[in-house]
């Protein structure tokens, strides 16, 4: 446990800055994409930049081969943090980053951290490709022919098998999922419009049982973000400072099979592909923020499939092991009168944008009553999960706003 | 067979310049001489003497760091799979839709592999299956499950 190594709100977000470039704009690097979202959160936060004492970032962006990342940021800063390192659990790490910021300030090794991600890999590399060799054990996996889909579904396989879930229980959170990304003008399938069950139902099998409109669609282009974080005591004067209220991580391994040789302790006491390490992270930051699942507003989660999703609601404690089904057939996501979830289309329908903070970035404009598409009504608390690897790692993150301290 | 020195790993190369370097794994010498021999051994471990997949450098059980390799019955049973109709890469693109999966063996052990259904139909989950050798990609004859 974590809850006597932090204080509730005791950090807070006084900075955000973002890069967003489509598909159609000039190529620039995953490099580029964050220092530029760099400058902005900088500017944002009215830093001078030298009194940056911590860099925080994700782990090498796919298609940017680079030892260090994170010292690949320091240098074109040109900036001396005391704190500075890659958050390298994949997409887990991303969040992860704010979690190091606010243990790092709050105990005063240094005042102010900036934690950044963003990757422009789809327009570098065949991320397909790139994707499949680090996804799977190239000894023990990717000699058979495996897809990042097909190693997702070996989870979705069982979680059908285990719950009796149905094809039509999941697509019903693609569904939803995409009404929100209709509102929001910077998702790539909004445009595309509604879908419904049955379109989800007749889009072509990927990997069974994942078929294409149960899965992530890519946002081609790229979206970078950085943010500031500080002591509380130094928000006072910020705007809209966000407030970390509660945070929490586990992990449990790199390659699919090898989370099957794990058991005897949470989240494996018995061998399993149907609960994840969200239980763990989630389960922590409820503890540290005093709060649980009932005093969420908005959940943003940056799983890539329908399935997923559903797993998340019951691990990140919306609804009992096995009822994520029950939840959504009752409208438990329902965009109209449900738990805001994924607002602004998720990964299934704003799209993948990796490394997964759009998914932060969103929470945050909610907390702060700027959403760019729909605006939940009065959000105090936001719960942000991020994972990475095949449901591998995970991090969680509660932000909550003025209005709820 | 994919000529991979697992034994020694391989130079990640940038023109002249080597960057990095993937995969070196003693550890995993065992097995691929097994299945150059067409068998499928896993470890155990020689203190404790409990079973372990292939890659084990430490026994989690005890604690033991030495591991012996013995050839497994080739009874196993389907924990999970997905039928791929969209390959990784073109390595793959002819043998579409295949089904990749985890199997527990006999042993106790969980591994992944291709698992093959007769004609028209997947696998289902806890269906037995048997170990055969067969093709995959450029890899040569790897194991593969195949049910009745």
């Amino acid at each position: 446990m974590l809850d006597n190594a932090y204080k509730p709100n005791s950090a807070a977000i006084v900075g955000l800055g973002t890069k967003i470039v489509n598909q159609d704009d000039e190529r620039i690097t995953s490099l580029q994409l964050q220092l530029y979202a760099c400058q902005n959160a900088i500017r944002n936060a009215g830093l001078d930049r030298h009194q940056i004492g911590g860099v925080f970032t994700c782990r090498a962006p796919m298609g940017f081969t680079a030892l260090e990342w994170n010292m690949r940021i320091v240098q074109e800063l040109k900036i001396v943090p005391k704190f500075t390192t890659e958050c390298t659990t994949h997409g887990a790490g991303t969040l992860a980053t704010m979690i190091y910021a606010a243990l790092a300030v709050q105990s005063g090794a240094i005042d102010y951290a900036l934690c950044c991600s963003g990757c422009t890999g789809p327009r570098w590399t065949d991320i397909v490709k790139v994707n499949a060799g680090v996804e799977a054990d190239l000894q023990f996996e990717a000699p058979y022919g495996p897809t990042t889909p097909s190693l997702y579904a070996q989870w979705a396989q069982r979680y059908m098998h285990e719950f009796d879930v149905s094809p039509e229980d999941l697509a019903q959170v693609a569904v939803e999922n995409r009404k929100w990304a209709v509102e929001h003008p910077d998702s790539a399938m909004g445009k595309k419009g509604h879908i419904t069950v049955e379109d989800v139902l007749a889009s072509p099998m990927i990997a069974s049982p994942i078929r294409m409109l149960d899965s992530s669609a890519w946002f081609r282009g790229g979206f970078g973000t950085a943010v500031i974080i500080t002591r509380a005591d130094r928000a006072k004067d910020s705007v809209d400072p966000i407030f970390m209220t509660g945070f929490g991580q586990a992990a449990t391994h790199e390659w699919l099979t090898e989370r099957m040789s794990l058991y005897g302790v949470e989240p494996a006491i018995e061998p399993n592909l149907t609960t994840t390490a969200a239980t763990i992270a989630s389960g922590d930051a409820y503890e540290m923020a005093g709060l649980g699942p009932k005093d969420i507003d908005l959940v943003q989660t940056s799983v890539p499939f329908t399935f997923a999703n559903m797993m998340a609601l019951e691990d990140l404690g919306f609804c009992e092991k096995g009822e994520g089904k029950h939840f959504v057939r009752n409208g438990g996501i329902s965009f109209e009168d449900g738990l805001p979830f994924n607002t602004n289309g998720g990964y299934l329908s704003f799209g993948q944008a990796p490394h997964g903070m759009h998914m932060a970035v969103e929470a945050i404009e909610q907390l702060r009553g700027q959403a760019r598409g729909k605006q939940v009504k009065d959000p105090k608390h936001a719960l942000a999960h991020f994972h990475g690897g095949p449901l591998a790692a995970h991090s969680a993150v509660i932000f909550s706003n003025r209005d709820a301290l | 067979m994919k000529q991979m020195d697992w034994a020694n790993g391989m130079p990640l190369m940038v023109g002249d310049i080597q960057i990095g370097h993937a995969e070196p794994s003693p550890e995993t010498v065992g097995y691929w001489d097994g299945i150059r021999e067409g068998k499928l051994k896993i470890k155990s471990c020689t203190e404790c003497g409990k079973p372990h997949h292939p890659r084990r450098i430490l026994c989690f059980h005890c604690g033991g760091d030495t591991f012996e390799w013995f050839e497994i019955s080739g009874h196993a049973t389907v924990f999970s799979f997905s039928t791929i109709h969209r390959a990784p890469s073109e390595e793959f693109k002819g043998e579409l839709p295949y089904t990749v999966g985890i199997v527990e063996l006999r042993e106790g052990i969980h591994i992944f592999s291709r698992i093959a259904a007769p004609e028209g139909r997947e696998p289902e989950i806890g269906e037995a299956v048997q170990l055969e050798f067969r093709t995959t990609g450029d890899w040569g004859m790897m194991p593969a499950f195949v049910a009745e």
